[in-house]
Order: structure tokens, then sequence, then C-alpha cells
């Protein structure tokens, strides 16, 4: 037992490192794909001081804005894993050739969305230290029982996102296509995550749904334990509420999984 | 004759980037990258009439791919002079296309999603085909390939072969003037492979299409080409006709001997020795069947003479060295030259 | 002429026929246009909430823009999105199948991959354009005018992704991050750009020019503009875009390196 889950670490490690080196291999591209996080970072900031140059009052200070957006943009660009291999995998009957590694498929495909995250938290902690002097008061909680909440946060925040991908890419099973699914989880993700805005600042209409959603967890609840904007007490509520979403959709999309599996049909050589 | 295809000292290069191994070389490769240039096409010079039928072989990476891409206008030769049909073919690929019918064994054209009788559409359309030819065209393919069936289903519901059948129809419907077919028999099973040929035979029969064939199937080449060019990294290693190239290569042919009673070992021995002086070679002999390779026609007589007193013989064939085999030992030569 | 224009009816028609295969597909992506609009339009929600005017517009006016660059981007995804998929086709050598068909190649190319979920995009632009005009009671000029900046919207966006697009010959592998990149600019240049910095404002009107189609005509519709600005500066951008995009494509062509066999 113990010998096996050794050999699957070692293979999810291989696999870890393997994706890595394949996304390395376009230097290029990593750096375009960092200058799109920063125009869609900068431009948000920008919309966001326009809102409050004009005099609008918010229920929250400018610097605090700042600091929650700079959180929550960093969070989102490492959290934002690349699963849309997997769903073209689907429709093209590739998956075959995962079924036939002997890895469990889920397994495959987090060890690829977690060396993606990895790349992009390491691009997100080279801009977070070059942003470090000209962005006042980007600090982050530093006592230890936080730093360690903080720390859980952020694993169950990419769980869960992987499992909410991992979710979402199994409608290729009934669709073929994928673009329907991918931009029905986008468009929910951008606007209820927390990604363009603090749920704090939703208006009521919208609290509720961002509230009974999951998507809140993957970046408001990280980024508000990050900067210390949580109330006293909330903290082990919302790591149990982030445990509950990511477990329980990992378990679903297993489920799903296998259930597609007996039914999937790849035809033809 | 009209010539269709001139090639002179056309050259095509490659660049490489050479990765160091692991995650520390995938870090330096952002920094630093290491390049290599490859030549795939070193100065490749031939011509072919219309009408002709070329099989172009050779090892993998030989070259063959290149020229086909250079030929359709896919891809722009380094340098050199090449004209396929009176147009240089990279600067005036449209005009070529219209004139031309291509398969890629490996990228069919096909649109995965929709039915077969859709693809024949778009390319009706496309290559602006008349009806009359249009119909004739395509019910031949039906005929030949069996694609009946197939029309109205799906691409991505067919089997790999049932689409390279039809891939092949789809690039035979306007009747090309020169037919590029890159391993149109991939995933064939043997009596598809004979209906492929077929379908090539009846187009040129009847279009006079010019035939541009590469594959690693040489029952493909010997069925259907006249004329065969051997490329071995980039150059040319031979061009002529096929009966040439089996004159110069094939050096060997063989009998195969069945005998009454199984063979004694040392009746072996001496019999290798008596045929070796008549310029014979002992290939294969287990005790039943005696295989006797030769090299000049003229020790048949003695080499006979030499069996017929040493064995019972219950039958005897004489065979001549196939394409494979002559194929397989010109590869190997290539392969021992290089490595001395 | 019009051999040339049915080759392109036929090839549209066959990849609509592709997409429309699948009947799941054809209804999630639906919803998923109708999600991808309405995401944008909850987190203007939360920034309305906030700010009732945003650069001195109001919401109608800002619907205008919402609607208009909706419009275009479903447009463009409907008959020209095939250009997303050419970083993958350069590398694994799909792109040899185009170059042997006689046709214009990118028209040809452009028009093979239509997505279902730019009716939602359409439907949902043609909405906000048809609230704003009647709540502003914008006149006949307006209704008039729609249609060619619809035409300059879509050139501009899609000829800036194929010039964009194009870069994926000279770097494999990773050419799509710079149409995302496009895509996220374009994200945020239907707001009225006015509150952006002035090199900012500079910048998307020019290159890329992707406030030319919305906020240019909506300076002229509101804010008592020039219609040279309105109408003048879209058409120019446009075909700057169109030609900028036939030359980029053509040069991309000639470079290209296709991949094994």
């Amino acid at each position: 037992m113990l010998a096996e889950l050794r050999a699957q670490l070692r293979a999810g490690g291989m696999l870890f490192a393997r994706s890595t080196q394949r996304r390395l291999a376009y230097p290029v591209g990593a750096l375009i794909d960092l200058a799109s996080f920063v125009a869609i970072f900068g431009l948000t900031l920008l919309l966001w001081r326009a809102v409050v140059s004009q005099g609008n009052s918010l229920p929250m200070a400018w610097s605090e804005l700042l600091r929650y957006l700079c959180v929550a943009f960093g969070l989102g660009y490492a959290l934002e894993f690349g699963i849309y291999p997997f769903q073209q995998s689907i429709r093209t009957g590739g998956i075959a050739i995962d079924l036939l590694r002997p890895v469990p498929v889920t397994w495959l495909h987090l060890c690829n969305c977690l060396s993606w995250g990895a790349l992009q938290a390491v691009y997100v902690a080279i801009a977070a230290g070059l942003l470090w002097h000209w962005i006042p008061d980007l600090r982050v909680v530093t006592d230890l029982p936080t730093v360690l909440a903080l720390l859980v946060s952020l694993c169950l925040a990419a769980l869960l996102q992987f499992s909410i991908f991992f979710l979402f890419a199994q409608g290729s099973f009934i669709t073929q296509f994928g673009y329907g699914i991918l931009y029905t989880r986008l468009s929910l993700h951008q606007v209820f995550s927390g990604a363009f805005a603090p749920v704090a600042l939703f208006p009521e209409s919208l609290k509720p749904w961002a509230l009974a959603l999951p998507f809140r967890h993957v970046i408001d609840t990280p980024a508000r334990i990050a900067l210390g904007m949580t109330a006293p007490g909330e903290i082990p509520i919302l790591l149990a509420q982030q445990a509950a979403w990511g477990l329980g959709l990992f378990l679903l999309g297993q489920l799903i999984f296998d259930h597609f599996l007996g039914k999937a049909q790849i035809q033809g050589g | 004759m009209t010539i269709a295809i001139q090639v002179n000292d056309l050259r095509k290069t490659y660049v490489q980037n050479i990765k160091a191994p692991g995650l520390l070389g995938a870090l330096q490769g952002i920094f630093w990258q290491q390049r290599r240039q490859v030549p795939a096409l070193k100065g490749l010079s031939f011509s072919v009439n219309e009408g002709e039928a070329v099989g172009l072989i050779g090892e993998n990476g030989a070259g063959k791919s290149t020229a086909m891409k250079c030929l359709t206008g896919i891809l722009r030769p380094a340098s050199g002079d090449l004209r396929v049909l009176g147009h240089e073919p990279w600067r005036e690929r449209r005009a070529l296309a219209r004139k031309i019918g291509v398969v890629f064994g490996q990228r069919p054209q096909l649109i995965w999603d929709i039915a077969v009788r859709e693809t024949f559409n778009l390319n009706r359309v496309m290559y602006r085909v008349e009806p009359a030819l249009f119909a004739e065209t395509s019910a031949l393919c039906a005929r030949l390939l069996e694609l009946g069936p197939l029309m109205d289903v799906p691409v991505r519901q067919l089997s790999l072969g049932q689409r390279m059948r039809c891939d092949l129809a789809c690039a035979m419907l306007h009747a090309p003037r020169i037919a590029f077919l890159d391993e149109p028999t991939i995933g064939l099973d043997v009596l598809a492979k004979e209906q492929a040929r077929q379908l090539i035979k009846t187009m040129r029969r009847r279009f006079g299409t010019t035939l541009i064939l590469t594959t690693h199937d040489l029952k493909d080449i010997s069925d259907t080409c006249q004329r065969v060019v051997v490329l071995d990294k980039g150059s040319l290693l031979f061009d002529g006709a096929l009966l040439d190239f089996e004159a110069r290569y094939a050096r060997e042919a063989r009998m195969v001997v069945d005998l009454d009673a199984p063979l004694a070992l040392a009746k072996r021995r001496s019999l290798g020795a008596r045929l070796k002086r008549h310029g014979g070679r002992l290939l294969k002999s287990v005790p039943q069947k005696v295989v006797v390779a030769y090299e000049k026609a003229s020790s048949i007589q003695a080499l006979t003479r030499v069996l017929l007193a040493s064995l019972r013989i219950a039958d005897m064939t004489f065979e001549k060295t196939d394409m494979e085999t002559i194929v397989r030992g010109l590869y190997a030569k290539q392969v021992a030259r290089r490595a001395r | 002429m019009r051999d040339e224009l049915m080759i392109y009816v036929t090839a549209f028609k066959a990849s609509l026929l592709a997409r429309m295969e699948y009947r799941g597909d054809l209804l999630l992506s639906l919803l998923g246009g109708v999600c991808f609009q309405l995401g944008p339009l909850l987190a203007y929600g939360v920034l309305r909430a906030h700010a009732p005017q945003l650069g001195g517009w109001n919401g109608e006016e800002m619907l205008f823009l919402f609607g208009m660059w909706a419009l275009c981007l479903g447009l463009s995804e409907l008959f020209f999105n095939n250009i997303w998929d050419f970083s993958d086709q350069v590398l694994d050598g799909s792109l040899d199948r185009l170059l042997v068909y006689p046709v214009r190649s990118l028209p040809f190319y452009l028009l093979c991959s239509p997505t279902i979920h730019a009716f939602a995009n359409i439907t949902m632009g043609l909405s906000m354009l048809g609230y704003a005009g009647h709540a502003l009671g914008l006149g006949a000029a307006y209704w008039a005018l729609i249609p060619v900046w619809a035409a300059c919207g879509v050139a501009i966006y899609t000829g800036t992704l194929v010039i964009l697009g194009s870069t994926a010959v000279l770097m494999p592998g990773r050419g799509l991050d710079l149409l995302w990149l496009l895509a996220q600019v374009n994200w945020a240049a239907r707001y009225p750009l006015n509150i952006y910095p002035a090199f900012l404002r500079v910048a998307l009107l020019v290159v890329p020019p992707l406030g030319a189609y919305h906020y240019l005509p909506g300076l002229w519709l509101f804010k008592g503009g020039s219609l040279a600005l309105g109408l003048g500066a879209p058409i120019a951008a446009a075909l700057a875009c169109g030609i900028g995009a036939n030359f980029c494509w053509n040069l991309a062509l000639n470079r290209y390196e296709s991949t094994g066999s």
C-alpha cells in the first residue's frame, strides 16, 4: 500500500517536472502570457481608480481595494490552470492514451495543472517582488497561525479550482466541442471568484449568488485571509467551506468521469 | 513529351532547437538556446514528364516529404529552381493547387465532424469541377473504393482505413494533372490497398494523371510506377526506370528446392562447397528445403546440375528478388557507409 | 467572382454543419455565449453599484459601447474564428492541407471555424444596442450606421487577431498567448476610454485601434464629436487592419516550415 502510494507520488513528481519542462519549451510564450496578466491587471486597476477618483463612495478604502486586487490577480493568475488539453483529448479520442498510462487520469491532469500553477506562481512572485516598492501597504499577514491557515487555504483553493475545471471539462463527453463549457466556466469564475472585485463590493442582489457558489473560495477567501480582512473566528469556517467544496466537487468529478468513461466512444484508428 | 516537374539543385534547410535534458535544461532554454541547421534537401535535381508515374523512396528522414512539400508549394525552398506545370509552387500556390491533387496519409482533408459527402461537395465547389466530370470521378471512386455506404457517415465514425479511402477519393475528384500521394495506403488492409492502387491506375489511364508517390509499402510502387527516385539524406541516390533499379541493385536471385527426403548434415556441408564453386550460395537449408542464392544468370545451368546430381528433388522454383529485399539491402548499405 | 464567393459560402456552410452536428454542444455553446456576455454585464453591475457614471458616460451610453463590442466580437467569432487554432496548426503541421487548396488562403482559413456561442454574443449585442438607441432616443442615422460600425469593428478585431496570430510561425508553440493578450485588452477597451491615462487611450485608438469602432462613434453620438471621427476614423482603422492582416498572413505563410510527413 505504502509502496504503491510512493510509486504514484514519484510518477506524479515526474509528470509535474515533464509538464513544467513542456511549458518552458516556449519561453517567449510564457513572457507574453505574463504580459497578458499584467495588461488585464493594470486595466482593471485603472478602471477601479476611475470609479474612486470620481468621488464615489466605496465600502472599503482605495488602498485596501488596491491590496485586495493585487493579491486577487496574483492568485487568479497562478490558479488559471490549462485544462483545455484535457477537453481536447476527450473530443479527439486522445484520452485513450491517458487511459493506457499506469496512473489514474485524474492524477495525471492534477499534476499537469499543478505544474502549470507552480510556474505561474513563480511569475507572480517575481511580479510581486517588483511591485513591492511601488504599491503602498502591499503587506500580507505575518502571524504564524494565519500564515499556516493561508497555506492551507491556498492548497484548498488549488484543489477546488482543479475540481471545478475537471468537472466542467467533462462536459466534452456530452458536447464534443468545448467552447460553450469553457466560456460558461470562465464567465462565472470572472465574476463570482472575486477576481474582478471583492465579494464585499457586490451589490446586494448579487451577493447571495456569490456566497452560494463555490467560486469565491478560489480567490476571495484566500485573498481575504492573506490580507487579514477576515472577522475574528471566521477563518476556520472559511477553510471548512473551502475543504467541503474542494473535496465534494473532486469526488463528484471523479464519479462523473468514471460514469462517462464507461460510455465513451473512441472510434477509428 | 511535356515536362510536368522540373527540379534543379533544390535545397531546403531546417533549423532545430537543441534542448538540454531535464528541468534545468528547460530553465536554461529560457535564456539561451542552441540551434542547429539540418539540411533536408541537398541540391536535388530531376524532372518528370507529364503522364509519368514516379515512386519516391528513401529511409525515414531522407527528405521525401520535404521534397513533396516543396513541389506542392507548402514549403519555400532555400534555393534552387523548381517548376511544376509551369508554376513556381510557393509563389503561385493557388494556381498550381487547382491542377494538382494531394494526399497526406497522416493528415486527411476530410471534415471530421460531418458526413463524407459534405467534403466531396466542398471540393467540387473549391476545385470548380464540371458536373459531368464530378459525376464520372465520384462514381469511379465510389465503385473502385467501395465508398457507397460511407458517404453519409460522419468522418469521426469511420475506421482509419475507411477514412484513408475517402481521402484518396477526395484528392481525385477534380481529375488532377498531377497527383502527389504521400503514404496514401497507410492503415489500409491488403484488399483496400489493392483497391487504392486500382484507382490510381485507372485515373492514370483515363486522365493521364502524372503520379508522384511516396510510400514505405514498396508494392505500391512496383504496382503503379515505372520510375523510381531514391533519396538518401536529402541527396539523390538513384533515378531511373524501375527495371533498371532492379537490375542494378537486385544482384541476386534465388532457387527454392523442395526435397523428397530430409538432407543429412554432412551432405548439406558438401553441397554448400560445391555450389560455391559455381557461383552459388546456400542461403537456407532446413531438412526438406534448400534455398540457393546466385548472382549471375550464367551460373544457373551449372548450379541446377549440381542440385539435380546431389538431391532428390520434389519441386523447384526460381525467385526474382522482390523490391522490399532490394531496398532493405540498399538502406543497410547506406547505413553501413555512413557509419564508416 | 461568383464562383470565388461560392467557395467561401460552401466552406462556411460545411464548417457550420460540423458545429451543429452536436446538439448538446449547440445548446451549451449558446448558454456559454449568454454567460460570456452576462459575466461582463454583472461586472458592470458591480461597478455601477458604486459609480452611476463612468468618465461622464451614463448607463445607456455605456450600453452602446458594450453592445457594439459584443456585436463585433460575436460577428468575428461567427465568421472568422479559426485564427485561434492557427498556433496549434502551425505546430502540428496541419496547415499543409490549407496550402494545397486552390483558394485565397486567408478568407478560406478564417471562415472554417464558426463558433455557435457567437449567436448569443450577437443577440446580446443587438439587444443592448437596441435598448441604448431606444432609451437615448437616437435617430435614423444611428440605426443606419450600426452595420457600418459593426463591419469596421469586425475588420479591426479580426485583422488585429490575424496580425498577432501570424507570429505563431515565428514563435511556434505560444502564438495563442498573443491572441489572449489582445482579447484581454479588447475586454478593457469597451469601457469609456477617457477613464484611462492619455497614453493608453491613444494606444487603444491607434495600435491596436480596438476603441475605434465603438468609442469614437460614441463620442460623435453622445459627446459632440465630429462625424469624421465617428465614421471616418473607424473606416480608416478597419482598412489599415485589413491590409496589415493580409500582409502579415502572406509573410507568415512564406516562412511556414511544415512538420513531419
